[in-house]
């Protein structure tokens, strides 16, 4: 028989009164925080479990908030997309439609080549729109608008201009300024007829003549009767103006004329003195080297005179005629008998070549037709490769009529293979792949690439989406860079390549319309995805309410039976000096 | 014949019984809520011979003699006592197991820091949560177009954040490990208390059984008659065992002379008055190895000495031939062999540390001769403390591998003092800076002392050099002398010795503790930083960098001439100057010439123009710094080759403090768009992210777990799973000692009572006995009334027929 020890009954008591507390106390915790544990040590399994729950509940978090903006932007995306494929392309269509049916004169096709050029600004600018800061068609682009409506060459590691293909076949000097003293003659003659009559033309009518009439340095002034002036400065050097456009209607034409260059005049005079003194000076010298000649003088005082090439010139009856034709000529402009510019051909022809670069529509700084996956058109017509590894230089016409520095660029083959819809590899063309929860994998040995299949790219390639390069016939297939080409056409007065450019928009339009079936898939895998994870999210909100929660129903009977236990507990304590024999005796 | 009295005399004797019994009843109900009381009881015995006769009689004559107290004795259990000692250590283990680690589990906080408010938004603060935001940052970064470089700079705040907490990790993992170590201070002195006061009632409790006469002696000793004696010094000596017994495994054995010898962690501790005392001692190369020594109060262990009894030898191992004895009984010069033979499958390892100490130490921590486990300090609170702050697990300690950084550390420890060696032998040769490092790298590696010495050169200048020592033992000399120190391992021991090459001079043991202690979480921890930091910088190796031509050539240009200026002063190592040199030839166009501190730094742009930046070649470095307006336009910017980025660091040669010194690399910091621009030029692709999706790729692939020796976790990890994995090992960890503690309460509660049953003090028995004694004192009375009243008839009444 066991002895039952004083000792023993208070130290039994208070352990398991210690116990019965500390139990009370973590039932209490329980029921309070709603938590079967705080800590992973209290119930190591589920605490193991827990943490993968809450992971899996974070990385909810980060889906549903990428799917949240991508699903905006791809929103945003089709939107703008839809404006261009539909409403934009049904008014190029008509417009050109309409142009090209052989009714219309100059001055109306100048009119439809007005609302296309219009229209492509209008799509330009729906293709440049930004949603929440973010460039929607820039691709990786976002510091700049994408898509920019300009004037531009290309000129390869020579210089040598390779774009646009007709750069020198179509502009001549001398044409050039004929064509437009023909222009602004015919302004002149307008603005007179409104003086005189009160014709009405719109509004642009005006401000494109005054810009015609601009280009010949002519100020336009209005009265304040409505009247046009134009004055123009003449050649003399002292800064005297003509008036050539009065408010009666009274108005002189501009006159083109051609001349002998000066400088023919100049070498066949240094010639002459170099003959006549048997001694080549330093001013003769200066003179002949205009026209890359040089003179030479032997012992017996018997004086050569040689081209580049050192081949003889017979300067015995002046310059060589074969020569004097390669000189460009002096070409004048006047007014009646006064000059207004006088400049040499070459210069005309340089400054009348920019002004009539046609409009092109640049992706990210390069224009949409040079296309490393086609042949380009060279300035003698030969079809040539964009060479992978060559450096290729994009020179945009400033509105001063200037050339910007250019912005160099360098195919290459990564560039090749990365480009999308056989589009050059215009910047920013790279994938943004988005994790949206369906197991984005790397390749660690690999770069840590992404898998493309298990990851959503969010880029959009306006390159690819709107067309670039040309096809077999030469036509661009991006479709604003179509209607840019079909005004352009117009305005010349060609009505067969608008005509073929209506079948050419259709086929672009079609890839836009392909890209928005495309943005509508996704955009449902999206919406998709979100109903999974809410659901996912549901499933592992009930989960951990199963691993982490306390079953309350279960925790208050326990807590319950547990204070009830207590409470014995300290009425059994008030008992624990039991009675002892002493009690009796 | 008996005498007419002998009656009377026998209940004298018996009343006097009687009321003695009564008196232990009544000092066992007064004692009965004294701590450590063991319940006394009087020992009564028949008287049941002749005093003074040769041999015993039991003629009817000497019948009756009645009883006699022999003693007062305890009532107490030893195999009790053992097992309640046993069980208190166990408990005492787990418990102190279960609070540290418990506190390391409050750092990780994985479960009660992570919340969300009512709409489901993580408000999360622990470690998984904090990871979880650099990823959900990241995805923001790649996914979020609206402004980069806020995402940018949110993505940089929460890599801040991540660094911010792992730092605060380890540096509350360190508080955690002050406070064991703490804790284990005041353990051992309040030990060293015990000890001495155990010494103490060893000598009064001798003393006292003189006094009382419990003694029976012999030629040679005496002998005690230990059930008896000094039984509230005996109480008090079993409470002292008992709260030792918390500390650690302990065996006692009560002596013939009356006294204790006591056994702590299996080394005899204290021995009739003496007393060994204890201290801690802190082991390099790995600076956590917290072991314990005890050395007496009294020159107990005897150095190794020659014949004249000079010490001979105050480092190394003790030979085996050599008697190790403990001096018990000064006054007798008598020495007590300890069981303490080296060498020889015995129970301690002895090490004597100095001559001016004089005693020998015994680590009752380590293993010894070649036994793994286990150790002399099997249990207890000290062996949990100790557990707890040395254990580095088994994780990373693979049988080949266990020593690796030992080896390692004094691989390096023997480089640096090669190279100080040759700094003493030639001052010139090293910068100020390159010896600050050689000595703290010396210091890190072996623990060892470095002391300065000044000497006068020939030019009356003064000289700088230093001379290292380990355990007194003279690693170089101010002349350039040099010892190198060779790691012994023995694949079956769990120790490893570091000794001086040549001499075998033994300056350093180092054991490995392998229980899952602070140390093997923070190995995790620094695992996790050095895994992480090592594969987000390979993610980003490699890149051509655009660079300001003018700002990067000036600000390495800029070092160069500072270091020209003053080699010797300057804190670069060369190293750092070969660093900078290679930094600055990345440039296409300089050229970096000259010898050591005569450096010149030149530049030449594409017009051929040659700017010299910095000039060492003549006396004084000058500096003329490139003026990015003078450059060519090509010229302004320059590409830099195969750049590197640091997206994180950490001291590589320092992986226990990995996890402390992470920091978030300078070039994040400068340029936060660095993670999604590393080349720093960007034209058309702001919203690229590729190099971003490369970091992302680091949190979605299972990475290999290193530690700082090449050792591998056997399964792979993600960043994320690894945090939990080390959430989850610890709190099951935790979860595992409050089991053991709860079941190791359980059965001391059982043996508590059991002996409490034996021991203490029963009201009900006492009032039992109480009313028995009374009983019997009221016998006696009314037998001494009997006696009177025949020895009255006897005597008064007898023979009187007739005097009336």
């Amino acid at each position: 028989m066991m002895r039952v020890t004083d000792k023993m009954t208070t130290g039994t008591f208070l352990t398991n009164n210690r116990r019965l507390r500390s139990n009370l106390l973590g039932s209490y915790t329980r029921i309070m925080t709603q938590r079967r544990f705080n800590r992973v040590s209290e119930d190591s399994i589920n605490g193991a479990k827990a943490m993968i729950i809450r992971r899996d509940l974070r990385d909810l978090d980060i889906y549903d908030s990428n799917l949240s903006s991508i699903k905006q932007l791809f929103t945003e995306a089709e939107s703008s997309l839809t404006q261009i494929a539909h409403k934009n392309y049904i008014s190029v269509e008509e417009q050109l439609v309409a142009a090209t049916n052989g009714t219309h004169d100059q001055m109306e096709m100048n009119i439809f080549a007005t609302t296309l050029d219009q229209i492509a600004d209008s799509m330009v600018n729906t293709l440049n729109a930004d949603f929440s800061e973010r460039q929607i068609f820039g691709g990786t682009n976002n510091s700049t608008p994408p898509f920019e409506i300009g004037r531009y060459c290309v000129t390869d590691e020579n210089d040598t201009v390779i774009y646009p293909p007709y750069f020198y076949d179509y502009y001549v000097g001398a044409e050039a300024t004929q064509n437009q003293i023909a222009d602004a003659n015919e302004a002149l003659a307008k603005l007179a007829e409104h003086n005189t009559n009160g014709t009405s033309a719109e509004e642009k009518d005006f401000v494109s003549m005054t810009q015609t009439l601009k280009k010949l340095n002519v100020e336009v002034g209005v009265n304040e009767d409505g009247k046009y002036t134009a004055t123009v400065t003449t050649d003399n050097g002292k800064g005297d103006k003509i008036t050539i456009l009065l408010p009666d209607g009274t108005h002189q034409d501009f006159v083109y004329g051609e001349g002998e260059n000066p400088v023919i005049a100049e070498v066949e005079a240094a010639a002459a003195n170099i003959t006549a003194n048997g001694a080549v000076s330093k001013a003769d010298a200066e003179a002949l080297a205009k026209l890359n000649l040089t003179a030479e003088v032997d012992d017996a005082g018997t004086v050569t005179f040689k081209d580049s090439k050192g081949i003889i010139v017979n300067m015995a009856g002046g310059l060589p005629a074969e020569i004097k034709d390669k000189v460009p000529k002096e070409i004048t402009v006047s007014v009646g008998t006064e000059t207004v510019s006088k400049q040499i051909e070459n210069e005309v022809k340089s400054q009348f070549e920019m002004v009539d670069v046609p409009r092109s529509i640049t992706y990210n700084g390069i224009p949409v037709d040079f296309d490393v996956m086609h042949k380009m058109t060279d300035a003698n017509g030969n079809k040539f490769d964009i060479q992978i590894g060559s450096k290729y230089t994009i020179k945009k016409l400033n509105d001063d009529f200037t050339w910007s520095e250019g912005t160099e660029i360098a195919p290459n083959v990564e560039a090749a293979v990365k480009g999308r819809n056989n589009s050059l590899i215009f910047p920013g063309s790279d994938p943004v792949y988005v994790d949206i929860g369906i197991g984005m994998k790397y390749d660690k040995d690999n770069d840590y690439k992404v898998d493309p299949q298990t990851a959503l790219d969010t880029a959009f390639n306006g390159a690819a989406i709107m067309g670039c390069g040309l096809d077999d016939d030469g036509y661009s297939k991006n479709l604003v860079q179509l209607v840019l080409d079909a005004a352009r056409a117009l305005r010349n007065g060609d009505q067969s390549t608008p005509n073929a450019i209506i079948d050419k928009a259709n086929k672009a339009n079609n890839n836009v319309i392909i890209e928005i079936a495309n943005i509508g898939s996704k955009q449902n895998s999206i919406e998709f995805y979100e109903q999974r994870n809410e659901d996912s999210r549901y499933n592992l909100r009930e989960r951990q309410n199963i691993v982490e929660g306390t079953d309350m129903e279960t925790e208050i009977s326990y807590w319950e039976s547990l204070r009830a236990a207590y409470e014995a507990s300290l009425k059994v304590g008030t008992q624990v000096i039991p009675n002892s024999i002493f009690n009796y005796i | 014949m008996a005498s007419s009295f002998m009656g009377l005399y026998v209940q004298r004797d018996a009343l006097n019984i009687a009321q003695k019994s009564l008196d232990i009843v009544g000092n066992n109900i007064s004692n009965i809520k004294t701590t450590g009381y063991t319940r006394q009881r009087v020992d009564v015995c028949s008287v049941g011979y002749a005093k003074g006769s040769l041999c015993y009689k039991n003629s009817i004559e000497l019948s009756g003699r009645g009883a006699e107290a022999v003693g007062v004795a305890q009532l107490r259990d030893k195999r009790l006592d053992q097992h309640v000692r046993t069980y208190s250590a166990a408990l005492c283990n787990s418990g102190v197991k279960m609070d540290a680690l418990s506190k390391v589990e409050d750092i990780f906080d994985s479960i009660e820091a992570d919340t969300r408010d009512t709409d489901g938004k993580d408000l999360g603060v622990s470690f998984a949560s904090i990871v979880s935001k650099l990823k959900s940052a990241l995805q923001s970064y790649s996914v979020d177009d609206a402004d980069r470089n806020v995402m940018a700079s949110t993505t940089l705040n929460a890599a801040k954040s991540l660094v911010e907490c792992i730092n605060k990790y380890a540096n509350d993992i360190d508080k955690v490990s002050n406070v064991v170590i703490s804790d284990t201070k005041d353990t051992v002195d309040r030990i060293n208390q015990l000890f001495e006061e155990m010494g103490s009632i060893n000598k009064e409790i001798k003393d006292a059984y003189v006094a009382m006469g419990y003694i029976t002696s012999s030629m040679d000793n005496y002998q005690v008659q230990n059930q008896y004696g000094p039984l509230e010094l005996k109480d008090k000596m079993h409470l002292l065992l008992d709260e030792l017994s918390q500390y650690g495994n302990v065996d006692v054995v009560e002596e013939n002379d009356g006294t204790f010898t006591v056994k702590f962690a299996d080394s005899i501790v204290v021995k009739n008055k003496y007393y060994a005392q204890m201290a801690m001692t802190e082991v390099n190369p790995r600076p956590t190895e917290l072991g314990f020594v005890l050395s007496s109060n009294d020159m107990h262990f005897k150095p190794k000495t020659d014949a004249a009894g000079n010490v001979i030898d105050a480092y190394g191992y003790v030979d085996t031939d050599v008697d190790y004895r403990i001096r018990g009984l000064k006054d007798k010069d008598e020495w007590y062999k300890l069981n303490l033979s080296v060498g020889t499958g015995g129970n301690a390892q002895v090490l004597l540390r100095s001559e001016d100490y004089k005693g020998e130490l015994l680590n009752i921590t380590g293993g010894h001769d070649g036994r793994a486990v286990p150790q002399y300090l099997e249990s207890g609170a000290l062996r949990g403390l100790l557990d707890v702050y040395n254990g580095r697990g088994e994780l990373f300690a693979d049988a080949a591998g266990k020593y690796e950084n030992v080896t390692k550390q004094v691989e390096v420890a023997n480089k640096a003092l090669q190279d100080l060696a040759a700094y003493n032998l030639d001052p010139d040769s090293f910068s100020h800076g390159e010896v600050e490092k050689l000595k703290d790298t010396i210091e890190n590696a072996i623990g060892a002392d470095i002391t300065k010495v000044t000497e006068t050169a020939a030019d009356g200048s003064e000289i700088e050099k230093y001379v290292v020592k380990l355990n007194n033992v003279e690693l170089l000399a101010a002349d350039g002398t040099v010892q190198q120190l060779e790691v012994n391992t023995e694949p079956t021991q769990d120790f490893a010795t570091v000794t001086v090459q040549g001499t075998g001079k033994l300056v350093r043991q180092i054991y490995t503790n392998q229980s899952q202690g602070i140390e093997y979480y923070r190995d995790l921890l620094n695992s996790f930083v050095k895994t992480m930091t090592d594969e987000f910088n390979g993610a980003y190796s490699g890149f051509d960098v655009k660079v300001d031509t003018a700002e990067y050539v000036n600000s390495y240009a800029m070092q160069l001439d500072e270091y020209n200026r003053n080699p010797q002063a300057s804190d670069l190592t060369k190293q750092d100057v070969q660093d900078i040199i290679d930094k600055l030839q990345k440039v296409d166009g300089v050229t970096v010439s000259g010898n050591d501190g005569e450096y010149v730094v030149e530049y030449t742009d594409a017009n051929n123009k040659t700017y010299t930046i910095v000039n060492g070649a003549n006396t004084g470095s000058t500096l003329n710094k490139l003026d990015k307006d003078d450059l060519p336009v090509d010229n302004q910017t320059s590409i830099i080759k195969d750049v590197n980025y640091e997206l994180f660091t950490y001291d590589k040669d320092s992986f226990r403090t990995a996890a402390l010194d992470m920091r978030v690399g300078e070039e994040w910091l400068k340029r936060p768009e660095i993670i999604s621009d590393p080349t720093n030029d960007n034209d058309y692709e702001e919203l690229q992210n590729k190099q971003i999706n490369k970091l992302l790729g680091v949190f979605g692939t299972q990475l290999t777990i290193f530690d700082d020796y090449g050792h591998k976790l056997e399964t792979k990890h993600t960043p994320e799973d690894f945090v939990d994995y080390i959430c989850i090992e610890l709190g099951q960890q935790v979860s595992l000692e409050q089991t053991v503690y709860e079941v190791t309460d359980i059965a001391l509660t059982l043996y508590e009572n059991e002996r409490s049953d034996v021991m203490d003090v029963s009201m009900e028995e006492e009032g039992v006995d109480m009313l028995n004694y009374q009983k019997w004192y009221s016998a006696i009375s009314r037998m001494v009334s009997t006696m009177d009243e025949l020895l009255d008839k006897l005597i008064n009444n007898t023979g009187i027929v007739g005097l009336r």
